[in-house]
């Protein structure tokens, strides 16, 4: 038996549509939608049946062959889930210090991350970058962007 | 009729306006290009500004600025892949495809004839055609709807390549299951939001593109580690060169025509929009082309980037119809526009024409010099702009990631989106290393909320009788059409394949 | 006259403070500040008057500086849940909001309710209204409710938002006064008020229950005639439509906007608020924005707004109850 990426992709959709149909079962009916031909499950579940029955076409037209298989090899996972994580972190940031700080914080740490380690260079590109954007966004177009809310709370509000 | 159009034609060419024309194609471009900025937000932030104009001049700077927008949107689809607001999705397809193959500047080129002549097909219809026209658009019902959506599914075939046809049926599915999170807009029922207050508005459709696109396609170079890879040596006159060979033109240009014409068609209906209109003139075009021009699709083809936007830029001016004629705004943008005439005092309608003639032609008219304005515009900055692909790589991701993220941050403000961006490139970097294609899952999303709505609407009209599908014509006609489009092209293969290869071959495609 | 002495007082108060003290609180005519929270995104409703709002403020020199904030999300309880948060820092924070504040609490979109705010006051307000196409077979909203009351079913009523939401509550609410029952009406639900004024005009709805102010700008274009509208009187903007109080159904609606502080803001603060937003309508940037947007003024300040929004909330909820949107 060999699991191709098909095979993979086949049971995930097969599973995802299962879960999908049986969420859809907790869809909040309108009173009277019970004699009604369309409800607000009338869509969700007609889409985990045409789901589920594709998966399967798919887990059944599979071919099995070495060629197909799923090789994680030669990938940077590691590097992606640290990129990944700067993202998550400069959404956070963006609520504690606010957007200039978060967006130079942002691009040095995704330079630094591809490589890029020249303090300087990091510096040049991403403070200026980071603090002409803002002009342009809360200054030019006049768009209110947040302060930080340690900002706030050292200087009050 | 003529009287209104030389008024018009005499308040349009006034330097002042002619100004405006120019100051806000400029500022709508650049505005365009921002993140997060599109052509809603930036008429918006139009709006103080043209309280202290007259009517004409107000509306024409905001037309200005609508265009430039939407054009400036493209740009960034084109060349990080990031499009700018949800009309320019469709031109990542191949537009993206083209500037990583070293031909940015082709493809920025491309992008601008074709916006300029879907701009202005659509502002001479408007010109000629927009009273007839408005009557045809007000006889499309919810049915009519929901089988133009039925027509744009069979568009799915377009986006799957060979062997791919179920694959691409789950991600259309999949697709299609993402639209029903959020508030149900007819039943108002909440779906799969699990309790949680951010999803109650759904996942926006330009978060799914910018995460699914944008990010993924960024992540995936990092994933393979082709940014430690040595830069090629990039032959900078060719990537910003702009020219187009004469077999090339010759190829484009029927596209260009037929998108613009259906493109404007589709603008008109109250219930499409530019969106809609570029994912059907894509499909369109890719059920047209020949077997061997179907496999360039989504690979860098000039057919597969002039055809949505001509078509996106068509639709804009064509959804001036229900706006100016009566009064009906088809896109969030002509609402806010609708607002800002309201202000003025004018009331947009069939009366229009006849209450303010100077108004109405003088827009339409601007229109066109707007079209006009962008091109001169921007072509001579296609070299420069296009050259930022040569930015290193360890900086150039970044920024990429940066303009992505803040692109969907700008439009809700809330933080909560960039997390669920980052659960998206997720799930969107698994189904790539499955090779799963991502573009189904968009066209099932643009028109699986439509389709759904359209449908259930239908069905309370109809006290829950099916039978408008074969009783209108209309709904008739295009459901006939959409039949055709799916299978025609198979059992032409067939033949052909018979012929040729024997009945080998036919068993396979008795599988899809 | 009154109000450019004032302007250029302020404006000088404003200079000097600049010069002298900077950052320093200065209390003349004016506030310091208002930061208006938009629940929703650029170009709505909310943004609109929020805008409106803050542009007479500033022009009439109550208020030296204002600044906008957009923040969409869960159908406003995003911004609701955000104000209340934040509370400690937001001071200077009016959130707008309008009629669905009631019915998406009420409907458990959102946890919270206006009592975990601080209402300030509501500014201004629209009616509903039912339109119908110019050659439509109903003259009087009399007509429709004959109809109804044979056939339930051949009426459909067609309105810019979700079943459960206010366009589908107004028009029960008519009909249930008019002596139907409430849960036979048929509404079709449009995702935006031009597409349901186009399902209007394609024939698939016969009735549009929509805003009076919009209803006046689509009849003035003469595409519709507007039927009835669910005032306390008629309105001066258009003399001959006939409220439902007229014609012996006794249902009125008024979809209220109005604005929000933070909670727990001082007594002072909240007072501070009122007289700002009432002084403001004494101005002339403020005629110049109402005229603009053709808005009502409805001024219900501080305990009357309260004692409002518990009435709304009753009448909505009871609604709700009856049509079964609520347990």
């Amino acid at each position: 038996m060999i699991m191709t990426k098909d095979h993979i992709g086949g049971m995930v959709f097969l599973c995802l549509s299962l879960l999908y149909g049986y969420y859809a079962g907790d869809i909040q009916m309108l009173p009277g939608d019970e004699f009604e031909p369309f409800t607000a499950r009338t869509v969700p579940q007609t889409l985990a049946i045409l789901g589920g029955l594709l998966s399967l076409a798919l887990l059944l037209t599979a071919e099995r062959t070495e060629s197909k298989r799923l090789s994680l090899s030669n990938y940077d996972f590691a590097l992606v889930a640290k990129l990944l994580v700067l993202i998550v972190v400069f959404g956070l940031a963006l609520e504690w210090t606010g957007f200039m700080l978060a967006t130079m914080f942002f691009l040095m740490g995704g330079f630094w991350l591809l490589g890029e380690r020249r303090i300087k260079t990091l510096l040049i590109v991403s403070v200026p970058f980071a603090v002409g954007i803002w002009f342009i966004l809360a200054k030019l177009l006049d768009i209110y962007l947040a302060p930080g809310q340690l900002y706030m709370q050292f200087f009050g509000g | 009729m003529l009287d209104g159009i030389f008024a018009g034609l005499s308040t349009a060419v006034m330097p002042f306006n002619l100004m405006m024309v120019v100051v806000g194609c400029f500022a709508g471009t650049f505005i365009g290009m921002l993140p997060g900025l599109g052509p809603i937000s930036a008429v918006a932030l139009m709006i103080p500004i043209t309280y202290g104009l007259d009517p004409s001049s107000g509306i024409i700077l905001m037309a200005g600025v609508y265009y430039g927008a939407v054009f400036g949107g493209s740009t960034s689809s084109i060349l990080i892949n990031a499009p700018g607001c949800a009309s320019t999705v469709v031109t990542a397809f191949d537009g993206y495809p083209l500037a990583q193959q070293n031909q940015a500047g082709k493809a920025l080129a491309l992008a601008a004839y074709s916006s300029f002549t879907g701009g202005t097909v659509g502002a001479i219809a408007l010109l000629f055609a927009a009273p007839a026209l408005a009557k045809v658009s007000l006889s499309f019902q919810s049915t009519d709807y929901f089988a133009l959506m039925i027509l744009g599914l069979t568009a799915v075939a377009a986006f799957s390549g060979k062997g791919q046809v179920i694959k691409a049926l789950i991600m259309t599915v999949f697709g299609l299951m993402i639209a029903t999170v959020g508030t149900d807009t007819t039943s108002g029922a909440t779906r799969f939001t699990f309790g949680s207050i951010d999803l109650i508005d759904g996942i926006s459709f330009l978060l799914l593109a910018m995460a699914t696109f944008a990010l993924t396609e960024v992540v995936m170079t990092v994933l393979k580690g082709e940014h430690r890879e040595e830069e090629e040596q990039v032959d900078m006159s060719k990537l910003g060169s702009m020219k187009l060979s004469r077999a090339e033109i010759k190829e484009v240009a029927p596209t260009i025509a037929r998108s613009s014409v259906f493109g404007f068609l589709v603008g008109v209906l109250p219930g499409a929009g530019a969106t809609i209109a570029s994912f059907l003139a894509y499909g369109l075009e890719r059920n047209l082309a020949s077997a061997k021009e179907k496999l360039k699709f989504g690979k860098g083809s000039l057919r597969g980037l002039a055809a949505p936007e001509s078509a996106n830029n068509a639709a804009s001016t064509g959804s001036f119809v229900p706006l100016l004629t009566l009064g009906i705004p088809g896109s969030g943008t002509t609402a806010i526009m609708l607002g800002a005439l309201i202000a003025y005092g004018i009331q947009p309608g069939p009366r229009l024409f006849l209450d303010h003639p100077d108004v109405f032609w003088s827009v339409i008219i601007s229109m066109y010099f707007g079209n006009l304005v962008l091109l001169i515009l921007n072509l001579p900055l296609i070299p420069y702009i296009s050259k930022l692909l040569v930015i290193p790589r360890p900086i150039l991701i970044p920024m990429i990631l940066f303009f992505s993220i803040t692109g969907v941050y700008l439009v809700s403000f809330n933080t909560f989106d960039i997390q669920m961006m980052v659960v998206i490139t997720v799930i969107a970097i698994f189904l790539k290393l499955l090779e799963f294609p991502m573009a189904p899952m968009l066209l099932g999303y643009i028109l699986g909320g439509l389709m759904e709505t359209n449908l259930s609407r239908a069905l309370v009209i109809s006290d829950g009788s099916l039978a408008f599908l074969w009783e209108r014509p209309l709904t008739l006609t295009i459901i006939s059409i959409a039949v055709i489009v799916l299978v025609v092209p198979p059992v032409l293969d067939l033949f052909r394949n018979r012929n040729r290869k024997g009945p080998e071959v036919a068993v396979n495609e008795g599988e899809g | 006259m009154f109000c450019k002495t004032v302007n250029k007082k302020t404006l000088m108060a404003a200079m000097l403070t600049t010069c002298l003290t900077a950052g320093a609180s200065f209390h003349v005519a004016a506030m310091d500040s208002v930061h208006f929270l938009i629940p929703g995104g650029a170009g709505g409703g909310w943004d609109g008057t929020a805008r409106g709002t803050g542009e007479a403020l500033s022009k009439a020199g109550l208020v030296d500086s204002v600044s906008y904030e957009n923040m969409s999300g869960g159908g406003g309880g995003k911004a609701i849940a955000h104000l209340i948060e934040t509370a400690d820092q937001k001071h200077d924070t009016l959130m707008v909001n309008s009629t669905p504040i009631v019915i998406r609490s009420l409907s458990k979109v959102f946890p919270q309710s206006f009592r975990d705010l601080t209402p300030v006051a509501a500014t201004v307000g629209d009616f509903g209204a039912f339109v119908v196409k110019k050659d439509s077979k109903y003259n009087s909203f009399k007509d429709v409710v004959a109809e109804f009351k044979q056939d339930p079913r051949s009426i459909k009523i067609g309105g810019g938002s979700a079943r459960g939401s206010m366009d589908h509550l107004v028009a029960a609410m008519a009909f249930k006064a008019s002596g139907g029952d409430a849960r036979q009406v048929r509404y079709v639900a449009y995702d935006a008020g031009g597409k349901a004024m186009a399902g209007l005009l394609s024939g698939e709805t016969s009735i549009l229950s929509t805003g009076f102010s919009e209803a006046l700008a689509l009849a003035e274009a003469g595409e519709v005639r507007i039927l009835v509208m669910t005032g306390d009187e008629r309105n001066e903007a258009a003399p001959d439509v006939p409220t439902l109080k007229e014609l012996g159904y006794d249902a009125t609606f008024v979809n209220w906007r109005g604005f929000f502080a933070a909670p727990g803001i001082s007594d002072a603060q909240k007072a501070e608020f009122v007289t700002t937003l009432q002084k403001m309508y004494d101005t002339e940037a403020w005629e110049t924005v109402r005229a603009r947007n053709g808005w009502v003024e409805i001024f219900k300040p501080d305990d009357q707004f309260i004692a409002f929004l518990e009435q709304q909330e009753k009448e909505v909820g009871d609604l709700m109850r009856e049509l079964g949107f609520l347990k």
